[in-house]
C-alpha cells in the first residue's frame, strides 16, 4: 500500500497537519499507537464508555476542537493501535516509494510507502533515578493522568507528587476532583520561582487561560489543605513489593540536598513530574539531523520554517522539535501540513506563505510561554545526579546500577560515547530500548568525562522501534493494511 | 487500591477475565492495566533478579507493566481486555 502522506502520531501536531492535508486533497494515512486519536494531552475515553463533561478545562479546548473530525471514516485513513517499527528513506526511489514504513497492529505487520512523512510522536515523562524509583506504585505523573482522563480510573488511594514541572498541580487537582487523596505536591524550586511565573503580567495577558487554569488548580489544592512543599525533593521510595512511603528532603540554597532533613510521607502512589523527553527514535533511525537539548527533551530534531528536516519529504512537528506543549504543537502541525501541501504542489508558494503568517505569529507566542515554562521547570543535571545513589538502577530493563555503570566507565577510560557505553555495560539494551536511561547516560558521560552532552552521539535507534515477536514478522502481509 | 470513577461515567455490561486463575470483573474498553489495578494487583512482573515491577508510563514506552496474557508477554497498558482473557501476573523474566 502507498500514500502521498504518512503522519506518525495523532496528537495535536499530527491532527493539525491531517486537517490541512484533508482540506488540500492530500491522500493521507495517520498511524497512532492508541485506540483513539488525541495524543496524551487529550487521551480519549474508550469508545465503549459514555463520559459526561470530559476534560472541562478551557486549556483543552483547542485540542478538543481538532478531535471533532478525527478518526472518522473518510478520505483520511486512520490506523489506530498501530506502531511504526521502521522508517526507511530511499533517495533514489521514485514517489511515492521514497519512504517505507513497517507497521505493527496487534501482532499483524504490514508495509506502507509514502512520498512524504510527518513524524509527530510527542514525548514521554522524564524518568528520574533514585533509590526505590522502580517500586510498583512509583509512576510518571502523565501516566497517572492518562488513567484518569482516558480509563476513568483513580490508579491508587493516596498520591504524592514530586517534581519541578507545574503540570503536577494539575494532575493532583484532577486526582482530588475524581475522589482520590493527595498527600502533597513537592516542588524542587523555591516558592519564589513559581511565584515569578504566576505574577508575570505579559504571560497572563497572552496566555490567560493557561495561567488561570494553573492558579485555580493551586487554589483548589490549598482549599483542600493539600500541603505544597518547595525546595524539597524525593530521595527514596520505600515498600515491600509495593510503594508504602516516600522520603523527601530539603534542597539547600546551593542546590545541595540536605541529607539530615529527611521527612517521611505515607502514600501508595508517587507521581514523578520533572518534565518530558521527546520521542525521537524514528527520526534518528531514518537519519534526520538533530541536536541535544537538556531542558527541551533530550535529543530533538532540526527543521526549517516549513518543518522540513534535512531529508527531502521528511517533516517533524510537536514535541520532537523541543518540548513546548500542545499550543505550539498545533501551530507546528499546521505549518508542516502547509509545507507538505507546498512540496506536493497542492498549494502555490504565495498562498502557503500567506496562510502560514498567522500561525507563525501564534507559534512565536506559544514558544515564548514554553521557554519561560522550561526555564522554570528544568530540574538541572546537578539535582538529578544527586538523586542517583550507587545502588539505584540506571537501566531498569537490564538492571544495570549506577555503580555498575561507573565501574564500566572507570575500567574503560577511552569510552566517551553512548553506544560504546551501552555495548560494554548493557545499559540501554533492554525492552524500552534506552528510552528510560539514554538521557541520564548522556548526563553521566558528560559529567565523568568533562565533555558537553551535545558532543555525545545518541544511541543508534535500530529496527524494530518497539519489540515484537518473531512470529509477527514472519506473518507479514505485504499489501493488506487493516 | 485503585477505584473506577463512576460519577458521569457509563460503562457497558461487565465482562469477566481470569487473573491468576480467579474470575474478575472488567468492562469493555478497559486496558488490562486498569483491570489489574482495580483488582488490587501490584506486582505485574518480576525482573530476572526477582524485583517486583508495575505500571509506570501508561503509554506503551516503559515496558514496566508487562504481564502474560494467554501465555504471551504483553504490555498491560496497551492491551484492551477481552472476555475470558487469561492474565498471569508476577511472572519472572527468565535469563537470556
Amino acid at each position: 500500500m502507498n500514500t502521498e502522506l504518512a503522519i506518525i502520531g495523532a496528537g495535536p501536531a499530527g491532527l493539525a497537519a491531517a486537517e490541512i492535508a484533508a482540506a488540500r486533497g492530500i491522500d493521507t494515512v495517520v498511524v497512532d499507537e492508541q485506540a483513539r486519536p488525541g495524543g496524551q494531552i487529550s487521551r480519549q475515553p474508550p469508545a465503549d464508555f459514555a463520559v459526561e463533561n470530559w476534560l472541562p478545562g478551557s486549556i483543552y479546548k483547542p485540542v478538543k476542537q481538532l478531535l471533532a473530525g478525527a478518526g472518522a471514516p473518510g478520505a483520511t485513513r486512520w490506523l489506530p493501535q498501530t506502531t511504526v517499527l521502521a522508517l526507511q528513506h530511499d533517495p533514489a526511489a521514485p514517489l511515492p516509494h521514497r519512504y517505507r514504513l513497517l507497521l505493527n497492529n496487534a501482532g499483524n505487520t504490514s508495509e506502507l510507502e509514502a512520498s512524504c512523512v510527518l513524524i509527530a510522536p510527542g514525548c514521554y515523562d522524564m524518568p528520574v533515578i533514585f533509590p526505590g524509583s522502580n517500586l510498583p506504585g512509583v509512576m510518571a505523573a502523565g501516566g497517572i493522568q492518562a488513567f484518569v482522563k482516558s480509563q476513568q480510573l483513580i490508579p491508587g488511594e493516596r498520591f504524592l507528587f514530586v517534581g519541578s514541572h507545574p503540570l503536577q498541580l494539575i494532575v493532583a487537582d484532577q486526582i482530588l476532583q475524581a475522589g482520590g487523596q493527595v498527600a502533597g505536591v513537592v516542588f524542587a524550586q523555591r516558592l519564589s520561582a513559581l511565584w515569578s511565573l504566576l505574577k508575570s503580567a505579559p504571560l497572563f495577558i497572552r496566555h490567560g487561560a493557561k495561567m488561570v487554569y494553573f492558579t485555580r488548580a493551586l487554589i483548589r489544592l490549598l482549599l483542600k489543605r493539600v500541603p505544597i512543599y518547595f525546595s524539597r525533593t524525593v530521595v527514596q521510595a520505600h515498600g515491600d513489593q509495593q510503594l508504602q512511603n516516600v522520603d523527601i528532603a530539603a534542597i539547600g540554597s546551593s542546590g545541595t540536598i540536605q541529607a539530615g532533613s529527611r521527612r517521611n510521607i505515607d502514600c501508595d502512589r508517587l507521581g514523578i513530574c520533572f518534565g518530558f523527553l521527546a520521542s525521537s527514535e524514528l527520526a534518528r533511525q531514518v537519519g534526520a539531523r538533530g541536536r541535544w537539548s537538556a531542558a527541551g527533551g533530550g535529543w530533538i530534531i532540526d527543521h526549517d520554517p516549513w518543518m522540513s528536516t534535512d531529508l527531502p519529504g521528511l517533516y517533524v512537528a510537536g514535541e520532537i522539535t523541543g518540548v513546548a506543549g500542545a499550543d505550539a504543537s498545533i501551530c507546528e502541525g499546521r505549518l508542516a501540513g502547509l509545507g507538505i501541501a507546498r512540496e506536493l504542489q497542492k498549494i502555490d508558494a504565495a498562498s502557503a506563505a500567506r496562510l502560514a503568517q498567522r500561525t507563525r505569529t501564534q507559534l512565536k507566542s506559544a514558544n515564548l510561554f514554553a521557554a519561560k515554562l522550561l526555564d522554570l521547570s528544568y530540574p538541572g543535571r546537578k539535582l538529578l545526579q544527586q538523586l542517583m545513589t550507587e545502588q539505584s538502577m540506571l537501566c531498569k530493563c537490564e538492571e544495570v546500577s549506577i555503580a555498575d555503570f561507573a565501574q564500566c566507565l572507570a575500567e574503560n577510560p577511552f569510552i566517551n560515547d553512548a553506544n560504546a557505553a551501552k555495548l560494554l555495560s548493557r545499559a540501554g539494551m533492554g525492552l524500552c530500548q534506552g528510552r528510560y536511561c539514554h538521557y541520564h547516560i548522556a548526563g553521566l558521560l558528560a559529567e565523568t568525562r568533562g565533555i558537553r552532552e551535545r558532543q555525545i552521539k545518541p544511541f543508534n535507534a535500530r529496527f524494530p522501534a518497539k519489540p515484537l515477536t518473531i512470529k509477527s514478522l514472519l506473518d507479514k502481509r505485504d499489501d493488506q493494511l487493516p | 487500591m485503585a477505584a473506577r470513577i463512576t460519577r458521569q461515567v457509563r460503562r457497558k455490561q461487565p465482562i469477566s477475565v481470569n487473573i491468576d486463575g480467579e474470575a474478575s470483573r472488567a468492562y469493555a474498553g478497559e486496558t488490562v492495566a486498569s483491570v489489574l489495578l482495580a483488582a488490587g494487583v501490584t506486582v505485574f512482573y518480576r525482573t530476572r533478579s526477582g524485583q517486583p515491577r508495575g505500571p509506570y508510563c501508561n503509554m506503551g514506552a516503559c515496558f514496566e507493566c508487562q504481564v502474560k496474557i494467554d501465555g504471551d508477554w504483553q504490555r498491560a497498558c496497551m492491551t484492551v481486555v477481552e472476555d475470558g482473557m487469561n492474565i498471569t501476573t508476577g511472572a519472572r523474566k527468565s535469563a537470556p
